[in-house]
């Protein structure tokens, strides 16, 4: 039966393939939220809140919202955060709106592998609030030393010092950003 | 022949009764003492013809209606009249059963037939409009009315010493003349008609010469040539407005014909500007498409770092083994895992995750997408900015054409242009030329016309005055008639005897007495005995020439009020009334015998005087009116003499 056997073949093959996409885009989450968190951990508080957390990430995962958020003094991303032309121009940017939400869900799984892993750990007597462990911080450490992550780095710093403000404030300049950066760079990319 | 007319009864009214007063004698007198109603008797007679008459406040406040039986030539006919009468209207009955037959207004409204106008025609006076002034004769004029007559007819008391049928006032003076005109036959409609035409043509004269200095001013002042160079400058500046509109034809059909070179080149910039928009819209494309391949390449490149940053973060975290269950948080560590099992769940690792991780296929496969699209994208972007040339080309080319075809145009049309609007002036200014000069012609015309108008209506004028002068000098025999006036007027102031007169005559002008040289006004100097007999004087002579000439038309009917009043009580006035009285009676029985030509008198007064010895008042038909039952309205007593008031009131609405 070399018909079955080149099937089995292929479908181990598709299944390894999808099980490596899985694991792969977990670990990318895992890495960026661990940055966040470690940049924001102080010895006992750290991003208070899962809505928190969500807001800042979605400036990690599309930078250029920075410029068009009504921030007092206008900051920019600093010269080793700054944004790359593939991050202005990449389609993604088009659904950047629909990509904008309270998407705890999936922050449970990333954080619970977190927590699985003891990078970070609860902050006692509060709910869904962690911090980093000294694992995360060399974890961190480790991956900030690799060039693709160097800029992840720099950028959740610049946010810990810029933007250390409430969830309901991030909420009020993210949503009319959002439909700024659509129309303009959708608009350029046109 | 003199007119007929006969009071035959007045009937008077008041709320509770009524008196009927007839005179079928000739000669009737109405005897009473002051205030017993005698003369407010002629004055209801007066009010009921539509005259103004002097009531007492005892006859306003008592007698409520008048109705008057008379008979004008052969037609009987009954005027009745309220006393007083606000409504201005006299009824006209039917004679025998008294029943309303018509209502005349007094005072003409609207031009409607009044009761002055149906009197004057039954006594065959036309109703004229007279020129209002003898002299300087313009088209104003007055109507003569039935009342004018009345002035002849009816010696009212206060009037006998002092004016005959109201000769000393303006407007009933030149009603009066007229009346005596017509009488006499001196005057006549057509003589009025020609003197009203004179007026006409005066003032249209007077308005002509206005108008023809008004515009000779005109003519001077805009110095306006003679009609002939007008004339000659029309012509050659409808000459030259001819030349200069075939020019300005000529003009545009050469602009037309010139048109057709300029075609071939409208043509091409047609088609240069459809060239031009296709590649324009071609480059757009390309720069669109180039503009989604790069946001493609952006993406994939994009990804490619991800699975690089994967790679990393894999590799790093991707070692760590869960120590804590990621779903409860209690540790792993203290159970035994066998090998190729999951720390978590103790299921045997699927193949996956056992094999060696593969990363490197992901990036490379991306790798590749990425080198294909960059390819594609400098493909894209080569046509993009081929395509982008070309529209920039053909947008010069368009641009080299249409300032080609520009200057063209503007050789071409530019002078073409200044000509036009050239000639344009020319004939504007020629067309106001044009205007002007009909308006100086107009002018000229309107002038001559003017002067042709004043030409005609001077010599129509002149035309009628002398048809004037010639009527009024053939009127011989009116004049003889006058003359004939003035022998029984002389015969009366004799017959009568009034004292002191040397010379009496009717003067030929105005028709009025003059005694020993004086006008009748100044003759009350002599005493109003002397003004009052002169007066009867004139007036008998007015009624016995008319009875013994056909052609004299006064009416023959005569009232007098109280001729014995300012004559005086001396027996030498006595004997002056007397003498008055015995001259009506006489007149009275000649006109008796003539049964045809009945003439009636009616005289108001006191007493009638003592009949002198060789006479007596026989044929006198006399009422007599007194205090009590006795007095002139009926069934009313009269208080007596103390209650007599001698004030007059006019009532308000009737009419002069």
């Amino acid at each position: 039966m070399p018909d079955r056997d080149a099937r089995a073949r292929l479908l181990a093959r598709r299944q390894r393939a999808a099980g490596q996409a899985i694991a792969a885009e977990a670990v990318f989450h895992q890495a960026r939220v661990l940055l966040l968190i470690v940049a924001f951990s102080g010895r006992t508080r750290g991003l208070r809140s899962l809505a928190r957390l969500s807001r800042l990430d979605f400036l990690l995962r599309f930078p250029p919202i920075l410029e068009f958020m009504n921030i007092d003094g206008h900051p920019t991303w600093p010269p080793s955060a700054a944004t790359v032309p593939a991050e202005r121009h990449a389609t993604d940017i088009a659904f950047a709106g629909s990509r904008y939400g309270p998407w705890t869900d999936r922050y449970t799984l990333i954080i619970g592998a977190l927590l699985g892993k003891q990078l970070i750990r609860e902050v006692p007597g509060r709910t869904l609030e962690v911090i980093a462990t000294s694992a995360g911080r060399a974890a961190a450490t480790e991956l900030a030393a690799a060039t693709e992550w160097t800029r992840t780095k720099d950028r959740a710093e610049f946010l810990h010092q810029q933007l250390d403000i409430t969830a309901a404030r991030l909420d009020q300049l993210l949503r009319p950003a959002i439909r700024r950066m659509e129309k303009d760079l959708l608009k350029d990319n046109a | 022949m003199s007119k007929r007319m006969r009071v035959l009864s007045i009937e008077v009214f008041t709320a509770a009764t009524s008196r009927t007063f007839t005179f079928d004698r000739p000669l009737t007198a109405l005897i009473g003492p002051v205030g017993s109603g005698k003369s407010s008797l002629l004055m209801l007679l007066k009010h009921a013809t539509g005259g103004r008459a002097a009531l007492t406040p005892a006859v306003r406040a008592n007698v409520i209606r008048v109705i008057l039986d008379l008979q004008i030539e052969n037609t009987r006919l009954a005027l009745a009249r309220s006393v007083p009468d606000p409504s201005g209207n006299v009824e006209i009955l039917d004679p025998y059963t008294h029943d309303t037959e018509e209502v005349l207004p007094v005072k003409s409204r609207d031009g409607a037939e009044t009761i002055s106008d149906r009197l004057l025609e039954l006594l065959e006076i036309p109703r004229e409009r007279i020129p209002t002034r003898r002299r300087g004769a313009t088209a104003d004029t007055v109507a003569i009315t039935f009342q004018n007559l009345m002035a002849y007819l009816y010696v009212e008391a206060v009037d006998i010493d002092r004016a005959i049928a109201g000769h000393t006032e303006t407007y009933k003076d030149r009603a009066r003349r007229a009346l005596f005109e017509f009488m006499f036959g001196l005057n006549d409609a057509e003589l009025v008609a020609l003197e009203r035409r004179e007026g006409q043509l005066t003032t249209d004269i007077t308005n002509y010469k206005a108008e023809v200095a008004a515009v000779r001013t005109f003519l001077e002042q805009m110095q306006t040539p003679e009609q002939e160079p007008i004339d000659q400058e029309r012509r050659n500046t409808l000459t030259r407005l001819a030349a200069i509109r075939t020019e300005l034809d000529n003009l545009t059909a050469g602009s037309a014909a010139t048109g057709t070179s300029a075609d071939a080149l409208y043509t091409e910039i047609d088609r240069a500007a459809a060239n031009e928009r296709d590649l324009h819209l071609d480059a757009a494309r390309r720069a669109d498409a180039v503009a989604a391949r790069k946001s493609v390449l952006a993406q994939l490149e994009l990804d490619h770092l991800r699975a690089q940053q994967s790679h990393v973060a894999a590799r790093i975290l991707g070692a760590l083994e869960f120590t804590v269950c990621p779903r409860c948080l209690q540790g792993l560590n203290d159970r035994p895992v066998p090998e190729d099992h999951c720390h978590v769940c103790l299921q045997p690792d699927p193949p996956s995750l056992a094999a060696a991780p593969t990363d490197d296929e992901t990036r490379n496969r991306l790798q590749t997408q990425i080198d294909e699209t960059r390819a594609l994208l400098a493909a894209d972007q080569a046509a993009a900015d081929r395509a982008a040339d070309l529209a920039r080309t053909a947008r010069l080319h368009l641009h080299a054409v249409r300032q080609r075809i520009d200057a063209i145009t503007r050789d071409r049309a530019a002078p073409l242009l200044t000509q036009t609007a050239a000639l344009s002036g020319q004939h504007a200014t020629l067309l106001a030329r044009l205007g002007r000069l009909d308006e100086m012609t107009n002018a000229r015309e309107r002038f001559k016309d003017l002067e042709t108008r004043l030409r005609t209506a001077e010599d129509d004028r002149k035309a009628v005055r002398a048809d004037i002068r010639q009527r009024k000098h053939s009127m011989t025999e009116a004049r003889a008639r006058v003359a004939k006036f003035n022998e029984a007027f002389q015969r009366e102031i004799s017959m009568i005897g009034v004292p002191g007169v040397q010379e009496a005559y009717i003067h030929t002008d105005d028709y009025l007495p003059r005694v020993n040289g004086s006008v009748f006004e100044e003759m009350q100097a002599s005493g109003g005995g002397v003004a009052t007999a002169v007066h009867v004087a004139y007036c008998l002579a007015l009624i016995t020439v008319a009875l013994d000439d056909n052609a004299i038309t006064v009416p023959s009917f005569l009232m007098i009020d109280s001729p014995q009043n300012a004559i005086g009580q001396s027996p030498s006035d006595v004997e002056l009334s007397q003498r008055i009285y015995e001259r009506l009676i006489t007149i009275a029985d000649a006109a008796a015998t003539a049964p045809t030509r009945a003439l009636q008198l009616l005289i108001a007064d006191n007493s009638l005087p003592e009949p002198p010895e060789h006479a007596n008042w026989g044929s006198i038909y006399a009422i007599t009116f007194g205090y009590g039952n006795e007095a002139m309205i009926p069934g009313v007593w009269h208080p007596g003499p103390s209650a007599v008031t001698r004030r007059v009131e006019n009532s308000a609405t009737d009419e002069d």
